[in-house]
């Protein structure tokens, strides 16, 4: 470890952030022609997603929501102070990365959760495939809904992404690193 | 590394690695004779077979089924088991080029369900 550099993001947070992208590109692409290996990904980011909810509770400083979720007016004031360009660092995540966090992480509940369901009514398999036989009006409700999640969360991804590219760039330092090697500058 | 990070990190890469490798298995006998998520697949020579024994309607039944309700080119047909019901799908090509799926129940020929692809 380099001098003056300490761990923020520990081994699980690096696991699950670079897993979910793996897990969620595959989900994405496959959507329509592999049905089979859609399923598998969408139930990987499923996981994923579940343990970084209860890793929010019981996880490292940095991993916890209590240490990256801000109040809405925190998180307009940081946006408002980047646009200023005086934004301060954070060396977890900035107001305005957790709200992010919580977004994609609520995108993805409800897409998993609907794609899980639709499954179930539609091919009467998966663990909600007690559903099957439910009208068709709530089938299609549900494709929909899966849709719409799927793609606000690559909506949110594209933030997200210009959003690390932006604030790296402000403070002169890679958090695409920082996530891979876990470091930041003290 | 603290016990918690290493239990949860552990979860996490077999749980991904497990369900990615079984979806990639799986996927690649997709328009084999069994996939295992969706039911059964059946093989023309089965659906004959089962077409001749009576148990279900045949291919062409269906189709002239389908083309009553949808004229256009047949892309693709398939005999598949849904939540423990025979269905043919069959994929019609519109003449705006888009892509219609029409469900038929095999035993009665009935129409389930007509949506068009995105």
């Amino acid at each position: 470890m380099e001098q003056n550099e300490i761990s923020v993001w520990d081994p699980f947070v690096r696991i699950f952030h670079w897993s979910l992208v793996l897990t969620f590109t595959i989900a994405w692409f496959s959507g329509d022609e592999l049905e089979v290996l859609h399923i598998n990904a969408g139930y990987a980011v499923l996981g994923l997603v579940l343990l970084r909810l209860v890793w929010g509770f019981v996880g490292t400083h940095h991993a916890r929501f209590r240490n990256f979720v801000y109040p809405p007016a925190e998180v307009k004031g940081f946006l408002r102070d980047t646009l200023r360009q005086r934004a301060r660092r954070y060396l977890g995540h900035n107001p305005a990365g957790g709200a992010m966090i919580i977004l994609m992480l609520m995108s993805l509940v409800i897409t998993t959760v609907t794609g899980v369901a639709y499954y179930g009514i539609e091919d009467g398999a998966g663990p909600l495939a007690m559903l099957a036989g439910m009208p068709e009006a709530g089938e299609e409700m549900l494709e929909e809904v899966h849709e719409f999640f799927a793609n606000l969360t690559v909506l949110l991804v594209v933030v997200h992404v210009i959003g690390v590219i932006f604030e790296s760039r402000f403070h002169h330092e890679s958090l695409i690193k920082a996530m891979l090697t876990g470091r930041k500058r003290a | 590394m603290n016990i918690r990070v290493f239990v949860f990190s552990t979860i996490a890469l077999a749980g991904v690695t497990g369900l990615l490798l079984t979806g990639v298995s799986g996927a690649g006998n997709e328009r084999g004779d069994y996939d295992e998520h969706d039911g059964e697949v059946y093989e023309h020579e089965a659906v004959r077979d089962m077409a001749e024994q009576g148990d279900i309607l045949s291919l062409e039944q269906i189709l002239q089924n389908a083309r009553q309700y949808r004229a256009g080119r047949i892309l693709e047909t398939e005999l598949e088991e849904k939540g423990g019901e025979l269905v043919y799908e069959v994929e019609i090509l519109g003449d705006k080029g888009e892509v219609w799926e029409m469900k038929f129940d095999a035993r009665s020929g009935a129409l389930l369900e007509e949506e068009q692809e995105d």
